[in-house]
């Protein structure tokens, strides 16, 4: 992100609320990606930060607040929501593969099944989003023979094949043994670097130093502190924010 | 009573003979047919049971009550009997598949429901999260996963379809137990009439439950699938057994 510019959002959330029954988990929250913007939401668990991940890409309806798209409002897509999703790639902490499909078929299947894409340009596609995963040997593996991190990446790889305007991540690393936890990051690392747009809900705190643009603190569906990272890992922080750090030995 | 020393060559004759195996091939097409029937009717009904619509859902609701409320037999009775007063009016054969089929629907739809209950909620929003549709995700990505957590339940309900198909041969179905009952009317040699009745229903039985076996074993293979098959098994094992 160039210093000075004020770059178009990709996709954007104004003062979002959203309650599930009485619980208001989200409390007014605005967020915003730019092109090529690599976003780390951080904060503790229960402070809506899934959530809001879901509501951005109308996976959850939100009682109020604006969400928009590539310039469209997109808040009251109603029965459109599916084509916004195709392009909103989206990672789970449990990967969620599907389970009845290879690697190579998680990937290939929505291009094939949702764009109409001819299966064997789709298959071929999908090939090279597995090497792009570092997972070229990978193809023919069911998910329950890999490992976390591999199923992982292949998520990725599936999210990538629709080829979306932005990534979400929902603690994409939190389920992995530790072991896996960098060959996950690395790809996302090469991703953002590519010019991805991302947004990241994580723990890793070393990620969002290495690879954030911004970074923004999450606490009780409310955002308490966003700033560029090199602020945001100085000194000068919030109390809040610094105790937050703390707990997580920074 | 003595059993008379003919006993086991007219056992022998009557299983070798032409009659019974057609009857044996008669209770097993009435089985085949009305399990594949049921099965479309469970599916359409779980799919109701799942669906946002309050009408649709009251549909499969009516269904339920009408098919799990009333004896299969009378069923069965009902079907032959009163469809003609309609104006239907069909074979004996399409009458036993109607009425068995109706009824294994019931069974089957809560079978269906928890094989689609069975894949997990993190699936569909993956699969919406791509950008399907509800029905796309319906159909790619929970359909295909609750068939193969079904598969082994459904194995019991063909087993219980065999036996069940017996009840048809009271609208004169020419099926297994029907022939072995004639057969036995007219020299009263029930003990062996009966025992090669008896003989074919194990012989079909047995032979679905190692393909059961085989089928499951199979999935077992395939780790988590196995496991999912096997909670399932003990949550439907007993859906459906009592009518």
């Amino acid at each position: 992100m160039t210093a000075g510019t004020e770059p178009a959002a990709v996709l954007s959330g104004t003062s979002i609320h959203k309650q599930f029954g009485s619980l208001a988990v989200l409390r007014g929250v605005d967020i915003s990606v730019a092109r090529s913007e690599c976003l780390v939401v951080i904060g503790p668990s229960g402070s809506g930060k899934s959530t809001l991940l879901r509501c951005l890409n109308l996976l959850e309806p939100i009682q109020s607040g604006r969400i928009v798209f590539e310039g469209k409002d997109i808040t009251n897509a109603g029965r459109e929501a599916h084509r916004v999703r195709q392009r909103i790639g989206m990672v789970f902490q449990n990967f969620e593969l599907f389970q009845h499909l290879s690697a190579l078929d998680n990937v290939a299947l929505a291009p094939i099944r949702v764009l109409g894409e001819d299966a064997r340009t789709a298959r071929e596609r999908a090939r090279a989003l597995l090497t792009k995963v570092h997972l070229p040997d990978k193809a023919d593996s069911y998910p329950d023979e890999l490992s976390g991190g591999q199923q992982q990446r292949v998520a990725i790889a599936r999210a990538l094949a629709m080829e979306p305007a932005v990534m979400l991540y929902d603690e994409p690393t939190s389920a992995l043994d530790p072991e896996t936890v960098g060959e996950v990051l690395q790809v996302m690392q090469e991703l953002s670097d590519e010019g991805m747009t991302s947004i990241v809900v994580t723990h890793e705190m070393g990620f969002a130093r290495r690879v954030a643009d911004r970074v923004m603190f999450m606490d009780q569906g409310e955002v308490r502190y966003a700033a560029p990272t090199s602020d945001f890992f100085g000194s000068d922080v919030p109390e809040r924010v610094a105790r937050f750090l703390g707990r997580l030995d920074v | 009573m003595i059993m008379p020393l003919d006993a086991p060559d007219l056992i022998l004759q009557y299983l070798t003979s032409a009659r019974f195996f057609q009857a044996a091939l008669m209770t097993m097409l009435i089985s085949l047919a009305s399990l594949f029937w049921g099965m479309v009717a469970g599916l359409v009904i779980a799919l109701l049971q799942e669906s946002r619509f309050v009408a649709l859902r009251s549909v499969a609701v009516a269904y339920l009550w009408l098919f799990r409320g009333t004896p299969v037999l009378f069923q069965l009775i009902f079907v032959f009997n009163v469809l003609p007063t309609f104006g239907i009016i069909l074979s004996g054969f399409a009458c036993a598949v109607l009425a068995l089929a109706l009824n294994e629907g019931a069974y089957m739809a809560e079978i269906m429901r928890s094989g689609i209950r069975a894949v997990g909620r993190g699936q569909r929003s993956a699969a919406r999260a791509l950008g399907m549709r509800e029905w796309q995700v319906m159909r790619w990505i929970v359909l295909p996963q609750a068939m193969r957590i079904v598969i082994p339940p459904i194995g019991n309900q063909f087993i219980g379809m065999l036996k069940l198909s017996a009840l048809v041969s009271v609208i004169a179905v020419e099926e297994l137990l029907l022939v072995a009952n004639q057969t036995a009317s007219a020299n009263f040699r029930y003990l062996e009439a009966l025992t090669a009745a008896g003989i074919y229903y194990l012989g079909m039985t047995t032979v679905f439950m190692s393909v059961q076996r085989g089928i499951e074993n199979a999935l077992r293979r395939r780790g988590r699938r196995g496991s999912l098959t096997q909670s399932m098994l003990g949550a439907t094992a007993d859906a459906g057994r009592v009518r």
